[in-house]
């Protein structure tokens, strides 16, 4: 059995006592959500924090609501609560499809979605659907809250923009307008492994049925989540069902890539997943769209 | 005891025979509640407290990151100043080995590390989460030597020599490929003749990768002493050989040694966690009772996943070269085979298990085939693995059968049909022993017709369905395979208490088989018993039992065969009392239906328990049972399957699998039935995802204590991956086929390993039809490999023709 080393812990009961215990200590702690990414690291000894900060018991961040133009997710909500959610389900299927395919069960029961975008994990399947549908973060620190758009989140792997004293309170993303659909769609070794590729892909149609706006993001295949912004770029416009533009889309998303060879697949077919699954996910979220699903 | 098989009285043989409890669809696993709310306490689980202690040492493996080196140096000094209590190999006894025969070896490294993984030095210390810390403080000098993976590679003049008169035992081969030593394990008729004359021939080679059994709890041991007496709670399947290895190395009388699978006693102390062939024996189990006494303290010595992955035994990779012979109407004439086993660097393992198999699955009157063990710095040793070799070497045979079918342009199932060895009067071609029983053709065509092959095979390359990017094929494979190895006679013992409670008393474990529920059902039946409601089990614990030999080889179920002896021998104790109240002779009396009664006038019965409390104390029946040896056991069987492909993700779904086994008769249907699917669902781990990888380019960095730095990539399960319920094909037909074993109990043969054997190859044909017939040569089938197929098909579009060489004379 290999063991966390020791640490401390703290358990504060609101966000102003966990803001300050990071701005005190902020260098030697590290926040604690539903631990399912920090405990494994801890158990390899990957880095030693002296205090865990847990914020499972600060109040009011377990939320889905509606408002104001927003889904908005408070940060301790779990992965599982957007897979039960009935609005998320009808509404943001990119989120909804991409909840469902986290893991397994027992992870999605525990792991929050504050932690699944904190976490900088550039195979986490949530930061792409934050980064196709234009989401926002909502960072709270000892200035108070300030809000970060997806697309500037992800710094680097396991490097996100918050500051060392900042929690993370809620993840928005917009409500999207009437003739939109999303999907996420990911090809995994095996059901509830890590993505070996995966793709979220929001698509609003415009009166006529060209796009009006179009979001991509990827998973699993560079440092970070990436936006494929020319992609997104090259769609403008463009009907989903447009064969042409939709592969020159998806080459544009595969060039935006930059995957590794590893165990799950040389970087030559993941990137070749990319090509397939932005081809496929604009397909699908365009028939979404049209559908008008709501 | 007579050493013959009894086949009349106590074990029934009639085929139509109606019983009680054997084969009842209602009885359930006994310990499943135990286990799923997680009260089995298994060998990582015990703390001070289960063992009437207050305090407990942990203890933990430094193990070497590089493939080969030489350990310069070992300095310990600092995690003794820290107050950690260390081990290296000169604090052992002096010529101490652990471990058989020629290549014993000792625990810990001495000089010369010949695998990534063997552990240097052992540490203890008196909290769980201090282990890593005190093996960080460990610093251990290494010279790093050449190494080798591959063992084709370990056959060449150039590769480093890794034992003292070099990589293979007894030789080697040449350089034109021909076999200068090796192993010849069989030369019958003559191959040279029947291959010239044949009218196709095909040749082909073959491989596996290593895998790791990955049991889902990893190997340990919690050892103690009292005065200088030693207990020890190992994971084990095979007590009995650990306190024999236990009293050898600290010279002391078995008799002051107790081995116990987990804290041993009844059925709920016995959990073993699963084994697959890894938990027979091992170094810690050892290390712990030296630590232990070092220490004065108990110790508990537990694998990490790491140490576990990389120490102890895998399945060793298993490649061969096959020149196949057959006439054009399909008739199987000649077979050469090579066979080439790494079996690491402690050896271990060989390739004459899937020599044999092939031997036996196919009649064929011209057969040579040599097996050659390569040593190699790639793992540990090759061990068993639910089975020894069976499993890959089924991978092997019919990979090659299956496209010579295909060179035939045959039906897989008229190939086999018309080739496979089968009833009536089988006989193993080595020894010229004869079957005990076979289940074929039988097994073949009601698994044939199940999944109804007619309607699905389109032919060689033609998938039965094609849906957009969705291409479906279908495929199959027999299986013949050992079953066990005769083993010295296997002991056990049935007790009733005057209360009528029954124990029943045996050496064996319960490896996620369902032996708990099997063992006291056999016993159960043989005393006329309807329920096993007041029937205990004791197992696997040298202080109450005795040696039923190891739990492995698919034989548990056959061992147990001394029960039927037992309770024989109880009734000689117990009747001669009931005769006289019932006024009969006992010689008359017999078990029926919860009573004991007068087989010439069968309304003079009395109760089990009315029986059980003339006693004035309990009673205990010792059975003995000799397996005979001049019979082959082997199980035989079939499967079908049915795989999807997406030819554009190159993702694999396994869409149906059928299976029909052999199992003489089935005693514990439920065991059986879960077995059975448990395995084809692990053949997929097999088929798509179990390799354990070495690092190719060894740009070791050893970051201390960061478990996943040295030569390995996947000690892990988030790396290594295995199928879990969402692998599970959509549907899975399993078909218990009874073909009565004379020698078993109830003629019941044994089926674990058996259920795993061919599974992959079975996906893997299936896939292959579905990819115009693209040939796979090595397993698992990574994703790479399918991307390769598909680019092969997309540019062969007439189909396999060109896969391999294949000569038509
Ligand atoms: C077996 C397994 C499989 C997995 N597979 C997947 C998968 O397929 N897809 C996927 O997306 N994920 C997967 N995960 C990761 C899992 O979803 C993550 O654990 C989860 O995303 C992190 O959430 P958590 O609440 O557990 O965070 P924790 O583990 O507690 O924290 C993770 C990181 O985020 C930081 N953090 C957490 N919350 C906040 C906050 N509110 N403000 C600031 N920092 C914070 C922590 O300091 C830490 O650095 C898997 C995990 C496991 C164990």
């Amino acid at each position: 059995m290999t063991l966390p080393p020791r640490f401390g812990y703290a358990a504060p009961r609101s966000l102003d006592e966990a803001v300050r215990v990071l701005q005190a200590r902020g260098d030697e702690a590290k926040v604690l959500a539903g631990g399912q990414s920090m405990i494994p690291l801890l158990k390899l000894r990957v880095g030693a924090p002296a205090l865990l900060v847990d914020i499972q018991k600060l109040p009011g961040l377990d939320y889905v609501e509606e408002s104001g133009g927003f889904l908005r997710v408070g940060a301790l909500t779990r992965v599982a609560a957007l897979c039960r959610s009935d609005l998320v389900r009808r509404k943001y299927q990119a989120l909804h499809d991409a909840s469902l395919t986290v893991a397994d069960p027992l992870v999605r029961n525990l792991g929050t979605v504050g932690g699944n975008l904190c976490h900088g994990d550039p195979a986490n399947d949530l930061p792409a659907v934050m980064l196709a549908m234009g989401g926002e973060l909502v960072a709270t620190g000892p200035a108070g809250a300030r809000t970060v758009r997806a697309d500037g989140f992800f710094v680097d792997t396991f490097t996100t923009a918050l500051a060392r004293d900042e929690i993370l309170t809620e993840a928005r993303v917009p409500s999207p307008p009437p003739r939109s659909g999303g999907v996420y769609l990911k090809v995994e070794q095996k059901v509830a492994d890590f993505a070996t590729a995966a793709a979220a892909v929001q698509v609003t149609l415009d009166r006529g049925s060209g796009c009006a706006y179009v979001g991509i993001g990827l998973a699993g295949v560079g440092a970070t989540a990436i936006k494929a912004k020319k992609a997104e770029e090259a769609m403008a416009g463009r009907e989903p069902t447009d064969r042409k533009a939709v592969a020159e889309a998806a080459g544009l998303a595969a060039e935006a890539s930059s995957p590794v060879s590893d165990i799950r697949g040389t970087a030559e077919y993941k990137k070749r997943l990319v090509r397939l699954l932005v081809a496929r996910g604009l397909e699908k979220a365009g028939e979404r769209a049209r559908r008008g699903a709501r | 005891m007579s050493s013959k098989p009894q086949s009349s009285g106590l074990n029934n043989l009639d085929p139509n025979a109606k019983f009680n409890l054997v084969g009842n669809q209602a009885v359930t696993r006994r310990d499943i509640y135990a286990k799923v709310t997680g009260q089995r306490k298994y060998t990582p689980d015990i703390g001070p407290g289960d063992i009437g202690r207050s305090t407990m040492w942990y203890a933990g493996f430094l193990v070497a990151p590089h493939p080969h080196a030489r350990v310069t140096s070992i300095d310990v000094s600092a995690a003794q100043a820290a107050g950690y209590v260390t081990l290296v190999e000169s604090d052992l006894p002096v010529g101490a080995l652990f471990g058989i025969g020629a290549r014993a070896y000792p625990p810990l490294v001495s000089s010369e590390v010949l695998y990534p993984g063997q552990p240097v030095a052992a540490v203890a210390a008196p909290t769980a989460n201090e282990v890593v810390d005190a093996l960080n403080l460990i610093k251990v000098e290494y010279e790093q030597l050449p190494y080798v993976f591959d063992a084709q590679e370990a056959l060449q003049a150039s590769a480093p020599q890794l034992w003292p008169g070099g990589n293979v035992p007894g030789g080697g081969v040449g350089e034109n490929g021909a076999v200068t030593s090796g192993t010849l394990t069989l030369n019958l008729g003559d191959v040279d003749t029947a291959l010239a004359n044949a009218d196709v021939v095909y040749e082909d080679t073959f491989g596996t990768s290593i895998q790791q059994h990955f049991e889902i709890f990893p190997r340990g041991a919690v050892a103690y002493w009292s005065g200088g007496q030693l207990t020890v709670n190992a994971s084990t399947q095979f007590a009995w050989a650990v306190q024999q290895q236990l009293a050898a190395y600290f010279a002391i009388p078995a008799t002051d040694v107790r081995v116990s699978t987990s804290l041993g006693g009844y059925e709920d102390g016995g959990a073993l966690g699963n084994g697959l062939g890894n938990k027979s024996t091992g170094e810690e189990y050892v290390l712990a009772a030296v630590l232990a006494q070092k220490i004065g303290a108990p110790v508990k010595f537990v694998h990490t996943r790491l140490t576990h992955a990389r120490t102890t035994t895998n399945r060793w990779p298993l490649s061969a070269t096959f020149r196949l012979g057959a006439m054009n109407d399909g008739t199987l004439v000649a077979i050469d085979g090579i066979y080439t086993a790494n079996v690491g660097g402690r050896g271990g393992a060989q390739g004459a298990d899937a020599v044999g198999d092939f031997y036996n699955a196919y009649n064929c009157p011209n057969m040579r085939f040599y097996s050659i063990p390569v040593t190699t710095d790639a793992y540990s040793n090759g061990a068993a693995m639910r089975s020894v070799g069976e499993e890959q070497g089924h991978f092997l045979m019919e990979s090659a059968i299956d496209e010579l079918a295909h060179k035939l342009n045959m039906d897989p199932v008229q190939f086999r049909l018309k080739n496979m060895r089968q009833a009536p009067n089988p006989v193993e071609p080595f020894a010229n022993l004869p079957y005990t029983t076979i289940a074929q053709p039988q097994a073949l065509q009601e698994a044939m017709q199940a999944f109804g092959w007619s309607n699905l095979w389109k032919g060689w390359g033609v998938p039965s369905s094609v849906n957009g990017t969705k291409r479906v094929g279908v495929g199959m494979c027999i299986q013949n395979a050992s079953k066990g190895s005769p083993f010295p006679p296997s002991t056990s013992q049935v007790q009733v208490d005057p209360d009528g409670t029954v124990t029943v008393y045996i050496g064996l474990t319960d490896h996620g088989a369902g032996g708990n529920t099997t063992f006291p059902l056999i016993a159960s039946e043989a005393l006329g018993l309807t329920s096993m409601a007041n029937v205990k089990l004791i197992q696997s614990d040298t202080m109450y039992t005795t040696n039923a030999s190891v739990t492995a080889g698919s034989q548990s179920t056959h061992n147990s065969h001394s029960l039927l002896y037992a309770v024989e021998d109880l009734k000689n104790q117990w009747f001669p009392i009931v005769a006289s109240k019932l006024n009969a002779n006992a010689n008359n009396l017999a078990f029926g239906n919860d009573t004991i009664y007068d087989t010439t006038n069968p309304s003079n019965s009395i109760s089990f328990n009315d029986a059980a409390a003339l006693l004035t104390s309990s009673i205990k029946g010792f059975g003995v049972w000799q397996i005979p040896f001049n019979v082959a056991y082997r199980s035989t069987g079939a499967r079908f399957a049915q795989v999807e492909v997406d030819t554009e993700t190159a993702v694999v779904h396994v869409i149906s699998h059928t299976f029909a086994l052999g199992l003489g008769r089935t005693i514990f249907y439920k065991g059986a039935i879960h077995q059975m699917m448990g395995g084809s669902v692990m053949g997929i781990g097999s088929a798509f995802f179990e390799e354990l990888l070495n690092d190719p380019s060894q740009n070791v960095t050893v970051t201390p204590g960061f478990p996943s730095s040295g030569s390995w990539l996947n000690p892990n399960f988030h790396d290594y991956q295995i199928p879990t319920i969402y692998e599970n094909p959509d549907s899975a037909n399993v078909i218990p086929v009874e073909n009565i074993d004379p020698t078993g109990p109830f003629g019941a043969t044994g089926i674990g390993e058996n259920c795993i054997i061919a599974a992959d190859i079975s996906f893997i044909n299936a896939l292959s039809n579905a990819l115009g017939g693209y040939r796979f040569h090595k397993t698992p089938i990574r994703i790479e490999d399918v991307v390769e197929a598909i680019q092969w098909m997309n540019s062969n579009p007439n189909g396999a023709s060109s896969t391999s060489s294949s000569t038509t004379s």
